[in-house]
């Protein structure tokens, strides 16, 4: 076990650098010269001269991307070039704010999904037929569209929501958390019910299945410690896989709702060629997935029973 | 029972959800429609960021938020400078008995008075190579010893206790300012944002935290910033720089604008200012009564104008449009170092296919008037009737034109770069219209979007041949317009069509030299007949910004220049309760 893990992080390793190199040569290769941006729109050329030297963007581009690199690794990721906060500190601010809006509406989305999936797999009647017809439905649609008419008929023209807003306080932000959670929800709700009822249907169909039955199990006993435990692997990789996500925020949610988040932060990095925000959102983000990809490889053991640690 | 429970939370959650007005409750609720970066004045270079700082900050000179042609009043000075002889002394008396917003940095944290030397140091904090501002161009090469100063500090050779020459505090409340060289230009400088004083004990004690927590001597004290969100800013009780002014034009004493002459500024409690970046919100929280003011997207405004005037069912609700000119210029500029274009004929032809009408009806809602030349109207030396045939759309004239330019039906020309400053719908089908002008003398375009920073990065390196952008005056004189086309100014400079004509520089610099008057009036009149002819650019339109505003809003009006204009409002708290009730 303990040679499995060193072998992933060491490859864990290597693709963070590949994030590195990836993210700097983007940077340089399509973002324009921060230079100028930051210089204003009336910069003398000594002025430009001087901020280029100042953000040690006239140093070599090797040098620039090892002090980048470096920094990564450091966690130094130092102050915003446009609004000259520390980027420490701005991702703190936000990252609260996405992960309230995010844990709950995806626990929320999770757990519908699957006490749906898993009541239309039971019953395999007209209720399943249904569900698989208003999933499709859903799943045609955007985002977008859930989030406009969603804004506009139930907080506007039905007022049951606040149109938009926020308060930093833990008990009455969720005030204005309620709608986007639900649109979120409604958003991503029917992919994941679609999966889970297809991953249990497989599973429903299974010998051991047929032999629980046989042995004169009851029908939930056979669902809650057969079928879900069996079930437990594809549903626990989706998770895993779906966790970095939610740190890295919903930016339209956040646009919509006025929701200070951390999609929001990185749209505006873009937007502006601020590198270091860009920088400090784009490691944790590669970090993230990374950790969340190694540990589930290590559920992925620990569930199936069929896989050996190497 | 439990379903019961259920009801009765849910019930809690809809009153919560209702927003209440209390019929006292004077606070003005508005948004900015792009994040704001900073409140520190000498970082915002953005519109939102400047207007929110504005609200805090001051600087010994504003506009008068009222007269028309703007007109520069004292702020933190008590009276407009006494100029010397040869125009390079300035001397300021500045008001007594003005402090800062109280902070735990102060050795007396609730009384910190404003004195001559704040204003130094604001100066040299703007040029502190360290600060990083956007703005130094505003003093640069303009205020004796502090160039060399920003060079020495740059190589830590000097401090903010070095003393500059052109910068001294006579007094604690008077001041003087020594220029290198005549500039009529400077007071307007002397009203901007990044000139505004900041306090150095608050700047040293909150280090990059500075643009969070502002501290001037503003009618408004920052409460509450949540970056993404909102601003909350509570009345200032001790403000005292200006009361509400007493003269205004014949408009403003028709639409009530001088009914609270002389009171004590602000006369609002609050500010509330969301960020809304989405158009959508903006115009549902505006229709819910939750924003006082609304400027409304292009998608919503036909809910409230037709052909630039309110709807009547707006009116029956008594919306109010007021549609302030923007001072600004949106052009499509040619680089003339490029070797087609810097043949004058060809800029010529371009500029007369290019049919103003149809971009103002179709682009624009009939929200702008044509542009034949830089100066926008309301800014000394606009002259409406100053027009040359290069900049009238003429189709035949225009072929004839490239035809005599070596040209004919467009032949020998390359297809052109045209470079947008973004990929948003409506640049995208004002780009289109463009190539499909210029196909009609034969003339091939290729459209490119782009991010802002990479358009920024074409045009300020001299790669992009033709690209679309506008100029917003950064003070209302037109030698901010005029400095585009100097050839000091050229890439990475603000001249960004690289437009080199000697006559031109002349003029230019002999404007610089003369004080407002009829005689600059005749040279701005010249440069401005010499650019239309020449075509650097292709004038688009200038601008109107449509503004919806409440019932209840009284004071309001929009001039884009004047950024310290909330302490002026006032809301007829009743009358919004009323109404937002009836509205429900």
């Amino acid at each position: 076990m303990i040679s499995f893990l060193f072998r992933r992080l060491v490859n864990a390793f290597f693709v963070f650098l590949g994030v590195t190199l990836l993210t700097f040569g983007i940077f340089y290769g399509v973002s324009g010269d921060p230079v100028l941006l930051f210089a204003g729109k009336n910069a003398s050329p000594e002025t430009v001269l001087q901020l280029r030297q100042e953000m040690g963007l006239d140093q070599p581009l090797f040098s620039q991307y090892v002090t980048y690199t470096t920094n990564a690794f450091t966690g130094n990721w130092g102050t915003s070039w446009a609004s000259h906060q520390q980027v420490s500190q701005m991702i703190l601010q936000s990252v609260g704010a996405t992960l309230s809006l995010t844990i709950p509406a995806y626990g929320f989305t999770l757990l519908l999904s699957l006490a749906l999936a898993l009541w239309a797999v039971a019953k395999n009647s007209w209720f399943d037929r249904a569900l698989c017809f208003v999933c499709s439905l859903l799943m045609s649609f955007s985002f977008l569209v859930f989030i406009i008419y969603g804004q506009k008929i139930l907080a506007f023209d039905w007022s049951l929501f606040p149109v938009y807003g926020w308060n930093p306080s833990w008990t009455d932000r969720w005030i204005y958390l309620a709608l986007p959670c639900l649109i979120y929800t409604m958003a991503n709700v029917a992919p994941k019910i679609l999966l889970f009822r297809s991953v249990f249907k497989n599973e429903i169909q299974q010998d051991y299945v047929r032999t629980a039955y046989a042995k004169g199990l009851s029908p939930s006993a056979v669902y809650w410690k057969h079928i879900l435990k069996n079930a437990a692997l594809p549903i626990v990789t989706v998770v895993t896989s779906q966790i970095p996500s939610l740190v890295t925020g919903s930016l339209l949610l956040e646009a919509y709702f006025g929701i200070p988040g951390i999609g929001g932060l990185l749209l505006k990095a873009i937007q502006g060629s601020d590198l270091p925000v860009i920088q400090a959102l784009t490691v944790l983000g590669s970090l993230l997935f990374i950790a969340f990809n190694v540990l589930n490889d290590i559920l992925s053991m620990m569930f199936d029973a069929r896989l050996e640690w190497p | 029972m439990f379903h019961r429970g259920l009801l009765f939370l849910f019930g809690l959650f809809l009153l919560s959800c209702t927003p209440r007005f209390s019929p006292t409750d004077s606070t003005f609720y508005s948004y900015v429609r792009e994040n704001i970066h900073t409140l520190d004045p000498i970082h915002t270079h953005d519109l939102f960021s400047h207007q929110m700082s504005a609200q805090v900050y001051e600087a010994l000179y504003h506009f008068h938020y009222l007269k028309r042609p703007l007109q520069i009043e004292p702020l933190l000075a008590s009276e407009l400078p006494t100029i010397s002889k040869d125009g390079r002394t300035y001397t300021i008396p500045l008001k007594k008995n003005i402090y800062f917003h109280e902070h735990a940095a102060f050795a007396n944290p609730q009384k910190r008075l404003f004195v001559a030397e704040d204003f130094i140091y604001s100066i040299k904090r703007l040029a502190d190579p360290k600060s990083r501002s956007e703005s130094y161009w505003v003093v640069e090469n303009k205020i004796e010893g502090l160039d060399e100063w920003r060079a020495l500090k740059a190589q830590g050779l000097v401090d903010e206790s070095t003393p500059i020459s052109g910068l001294r505090a006579l007094t604690p409340h008077t001041l003087q300012i020594r220029l290198k060289r005549p500039n009529y230009q400077f007071l307007q400088n002397l009203t901007m944002a990044a000139t505004s004083v900041v306090p150095r004990e608050v700047v040293e004690h909150e280090g990059p935290q500075f643009g969070n927590k502002a501290v001037g001597t503003g009618a408004f004290k920052l409460q509450q910033w949540i970056r993404g969100s909102q601003l909350i800013f509570v009345k200032n009780h001790r403000y005292n720089t200006l009361v509400y002014p007493q003269e205004g034009t014949d408009e403003d004493q028709r639409e009530g604008h001088l009914e609270d002459a002389g009171k004590k500024l602000p006369l609002v409690d609050r500010l509330v200012i969301y960020e809304i970046p989405e158009p959508q919100p903006q115009w549902l929280l505006f229709l819910k009564g939750d924003l006082d003011v609304l400027q409304p997207h292009k998608d919503h405004q036909d809910h409230f104008i037709q052909s630039g005037k309110l709807r009547p069912e707006a009116a029956k609700k008594g919306y109010v449009l007021e549609l302030p000119a923007s001072a600004d210029v949106a052009y499509i500029g040619l680089n003339t170092e490029n070797p087609f274009l810097k043949l004058k004929k060809v800029r010529q032809a371009f500029s007369m296919v290019f049919d103003r009408s149809f971009s103002v009806e179709k682009f624009y809602n009939f929200l702008a008037t044509p542009a034949h030349g830089p100066i926008p109207p309301g800014l000394e030396g606009y002259e409406a009737h100053r027009q040359s045939i290069a900049t009238h759309y003429n189709l035949d004239l225009a072929r004839k034109t490239l035809a005599e330019a070596g040209f004919p039906g467009g032949e020998g020309l390359p297809e052109f770069n045209y470079e947008m400053p973004s990929s948003h719908p409506v640049a995208r089908q004002m780009s289109e219209f463009f190539k499909n002008q210029l196909a009609l003398i034969g003339v091939k375009v290729r459209l490119n979007a782009n991010t802002w920073p990479q358009f920024n990065d074409k045009v300020k390196k001299k790669k992009a041949d033709i690209f679309d952008q506008a100029w917003n005056a950064d003070y209302p004189d037109p030698e901010n317009f005029f400095q585009l086309f100097y050839s000091k100014n050229i890439s990475p400079g603000p001249n960004a069509s690289n437009f080199n004509n000697p006559r031109f520089d002349s003029l230019y610099e002999k404007s610089l030299r003369l004080p407002s008057g009829p005689e600059r009036r005749a040279v701005y009149g010249e440069m401005e007949t010499l650019i239309m002819d020449e075509c650097p650019w292709i004038f688009n339109v200038h601008r109107q910004r449509p503004l919806i505003k409440q019932p209840w809003l009284k004071n309001h009006k929009f001039e884009v220049m004047i950024a310290d204009t909330m302490k002026y409002y006032s809301i007829q708290s009743e009358q919004r309760a009323q109404l937002k009730k009836e509205r429900l």
